[in-house]
């Protein structure tokens, strides 16, 4: 009996291990057909589900096909999430609704002639389904964002927040003067009349104006308040009231999302 | 040779203890313990036969900054998910038509609008503008449930509320349509 009952432990013993041992989702070598260049960081749900975001290395990491040059990257990739994105309570506390990828295929970033670096981008047909994706360098220089697509230093990890904000969940520039501004209420208005009448903003309306660099007039309904879409220093991390509102809609036009609220907002920060 | 096993036994459970925690603790932590880069796991393709539109647009600005021109370099329609975008705002419009009207609206942002890094530590970055730009757009053709949106034409107006560009969507081909051929009203 206790002969049966040792073996039953070993059985027991080795089925589990072998369970811890295996992910949920089948490996292999790096392939290296179409539709298998985008792979796993952190990923929670189905793609139609989640926000999704795509980190993309630079030539400078490494052949990615090389398991340690692709960790490097990927401990990188990790650094990012956790002290970027989980540092924004909204993203934090919504985690089970964003999946982080990362590419095998490798692009390049390199100072370029003008104002923006020179960027030679991988094919990112793969990376179709992504709400933004992002090209870390390691190198140091000016970055530029276009559309969904950003290049960063994989340390700015505020700046990269900002950028991804804008290319997720449509959340326009917030400074003054020379922003992308676009009207999306309750954060901006494109008149007086309309910022002081939203009845989503009344509880901390303090409608202020943008002249943006091209002449347009913007109000902003939280004044000058400081957050992650007005500035980008390490204590501002948080979104402001009013851009949690659009966060919360985007976020809630994903089917099965179950959507927290954050606890703190601009310019508080969290912890 | 009783207790040896008792041992054993103990020892046994203490292990199996041990792997429940480590795997409980990998599984439910918030903040990942660490991700292996030897384990790849490929972007899932989708099980039903949801679409997107993927279209390459050539786009270029007069002097004023108004859009002079946009030409369709390349337009397919192919498997995979898109993008979600339900609610989500932005300076240009992209309008996806149904045969009973609109079934689904989406911002983007100005994609001539460069955002450039700030040399300054507390502004997140300045703005340049491209007068002449080549925009990827990736549309998904299905609602977030998977169902068909049945997109006959796909819409694109700019800031300003002008309809900009206009392709019809037949039998999984994208062919740009002439911007007179949309009927009044559509633009704005």
């Amino acid at each position: 009996m206790k002969s049966l009952s040792l073996r039953l432990s070993f059985l027991v013993t080795a089925l589990l291990l072998a369970g811890a041992c295996t992910p949920a989702t089948p490996t292999g070598p790096p392939p290296q057909s179409f539709g298998t260049s985008v792979f796993a960081a952190v990923v929670t749900r189905n793609p139609s589900e989640a926000i999704d975001v795509v980190l993309v290395p630079d030539d400078d990491y490494g052949d990615m096909n090389d398991v340690t040059a692709r960790q490097t990257f990927v401990d990188q990739v990790q650094l990012l999430i956790q002290s970027g994105f989980e540092m924004n309570q909204a993203w934090s506390l919504n985690a089970d609704e964003v999946n982080y990828w990362y590419m095998t295929r490798s692009g390049d970033v390199q100072p370029g002639s003008g104002i923006c670096p020179s960027v030679s981008w991988p094919n990112l047909s793969d990376a179709g389904f992504a709400e933004v994706v992002v090209l870390l360098h390691p190198n140091q220089l000016r970055d530029c964002a276009v559309g969904n697509r950003v290049t960063s230093e994989p340390t700015s990890f505020n700046t990269i927040v900002h950028e991804a904000s804008h290319a997720v969940f449509g959340l326009p520039d917030e400074y003054c003067c020379d922003g992308g501004y676009w009207t999306a209420p309750p954060v901006l208005y494109s008149t007086q009349a309309a910022c002081l009448t939203d009845a989503t903003s009344a509880a901390w309306r303090q409608c202020q104006s943008i002249v943006s660099a091209g002449g347009a007039t913007w109000w902003r309904s939280e004044d000058s308040l400081c957050d992650i879409m007005v500035c980008v220093s390490a204590a501002v991390q948080e979104y402001g009231t009013a851009d949690w509102v659009i966060v919360e809609r985007v976020l809630s036009g994903l089917p099965n999302a179950s959507i927290t609220a954050p606890s703190v907002y601009a310019p508080d920060a969290w912890p | 040779m009783q207790r040896n096993r008792r041992s054993f036994g103990l020892v046994i459970l203490l292990l199996l203890l041990a792997v429940a925690a480590w795997w409980l603790l990998g599984r439910f932590a918030p903040v990942p313990l660490g991700i292996s880069a030897s384990a790849l796991t490929p972007a899932p393709t989708p099980a039903d036969a949801r679409t997107v539109a993927v279209l390459r647009l050539e786009i270029s600005s007069d002097a004023d900054g108004e859009v002079a021109e946009v030409v369709m370099s390349e337009g397919l329609v192919r498997p995979g998910y898109g993008p979600n975008v339900l609610h989500r705002p932005g300076a240009w419009t992209v309008s996806l038509m149904a045969a009973t009207g609109e079934a689904l609206s989406f911002g983007l942002p100005d994609p001539r609008q460069v955002r450039v890094e700030s040399e300054t530590a507390d502004a997140p970055h300045t703005e340049a503008f491209l007068p002449a730009v080549e925009l990827e757009l990736v549309i998904p053709l299905s609602d977030p449930l998977g169902n068909d949106l049945a997109v006959s034409e796909i819409r694109l107006f700019d800031q300003p509320g002008n309809l900009i560009f206009a392709a019809g969507v037949r039998g999984g081909k994208i062919a740009p349509i002439p911007l007179r051929q949309v009927p009044a009203g559509a633009a704005g």
